[in-house]
């Protein structure tokens, strides 16, 4: 394993982590979870959701989302983006 | 003589929509200035706007029962009458639900469409009574009833977010949950039938039924939030369980009096 990914986080990780609290915290059917999954209308998650989701990825990542950032997000796949963009700040 | 009766409904169901239309007016026109003119703060104002709509419901479903459009049966709707600080639950089989139950409490907080709020017509009423327009983020919504219920409100939720989809199973949205979760304040669970079915969703006004329809509204035991789910959760799982367990209470309850939960 090469040091910068141990520093960087893969999609693939970050994806996992990911599904791991749509699971654990929202009861999201493992099985729906893909990146083009929609958060609000395949996952059925509603806005107060989208706020705890984003409560634990500031835990996961240790760095603050601003609620702006969040707003655009759609899809899984523009969660792990965002979470990547989070890490490379 | 069936024809005719037919005939008279139809006519009597147009007319009591036109003046459902033309009460609303006259409470803009003439009662509004009135209590805006009368002494006391914005609660009182609140309080007497909401007493004012409460009977002019109340003129409304005497209207129709009096012309033999529908038939009322109440059970222990003195609850509803004195409910104080109490989150009121319903499903939504018609579209005179919330019209039948303010008709019955001289206190009532609800959520109103955007529209309504906005109505040049009946916006000001509206506001002034106190409810809640949902033109919010769900965040704000949520915390604006969990405030009218600390108050004292009996705030009034049709947690199915829409009239029942006839034939379908009952499905409610969460945010009667997020309420219930965001306060202490206990569920009156209000049960609704209506027989032969009138007024549901994606049914015009003049499609009535072959005969007077049956209303029944029975106010049920209140429940705690606590007591129907575990301690403990999390709130995204807490949220969703008490989703899931009121849903069944409601599709029991409705079950149980022979009328198909879906």
């Amino acid at each position: 394993m090469k040091m910068d990914n141990i520093m960087a986080l893969s999609d693939e990780a970050i994806f996992d982590a990911l599904k791991k609290i749509l699971v654990e915290s929202f009861e999201t059917p493992e099985d729906q979870i893909t990146p083009e999954a929609n958060l609000y209308e395949d996952l059925d998650l509603d806005s107060i959701d989208a706020v705890d989701l984003a409560v634990k990825l500031q835990t996961l990542t240790g760095k603050r989302i601003k609620a702006d950032e969040f707003k655009t997000v759609r899809t899984v796949a523009d969660v792990v983006r965002a979470v990547q963009a989070l890490l490379a700040r | 003589m069936r024809k005719l009766n037919y005939l008279w409904r139809l006519l009597m169901t147009g007319l009591a929509f036109s003046l459902f239309s033309i009460g609303g007016l006259a409470i803009t026109l003439f009662a509004y200035p009135v209590i805006r003119l009368m002494p006391g703060g914005p609660a009182r104002r609140r309080q007497r706007m909401q007493w004012v709509i409460h009977k002019m419901f109340g003129v409304f479903v005497g209207f129709m029962c009096t012309v033999g459009i529908m038939r009322l049966h109440l059970n222990n709707a003195e609850a509803l009458a004195n409910a104080r600080g109490v989150l009121v639950l319903a499903n939504h089989p018609t579209l005179i639900d919330v019209v039948v139950m303010i008709s019955l409490m001289p206190r009532s907080d609800c959520v109103v469409k955007a529209a309504l709020w906005n109505s040049p017509f009946l916006g000001g009423v509206v506001r002034a009574a106190g409810y809640i327009s949902n033109a919010k983020s769900s965040e704000e919504l949520v915390e604006a009833c969990v405030g009218a219920l600390r108050q004292g409100g009996a705030l009034v939720i049709f947690p199915e977010g829409t009239r029942t989809r006839p034939g379908e199973p009952l499905r409610f949205l969460r945010g009667a949950a997020h309420i219930a979760l965001g306060c202490e304040q206990p569920i009156l669970p209000v049960v609704l039938r209506c027989d032969p079915p009138t007024l549901s969703k994606g049914r015009p006004w003049y499609d009535i039924p072959p005969r007077r329809f049956e209303y029944r509204l029975d106010v049920k035991s209140p429940l705690s939030a606590r007591d129907l789910i575990e301690p403990d959760l999390p709130d995204t799982l807490a949220v969703r369980r008490l989703t899931g367990a009121l849903e069944t209470h409601f599709a029991l309850e409705l079950a149980a009096h022979g009328q198909p939960a879906h």
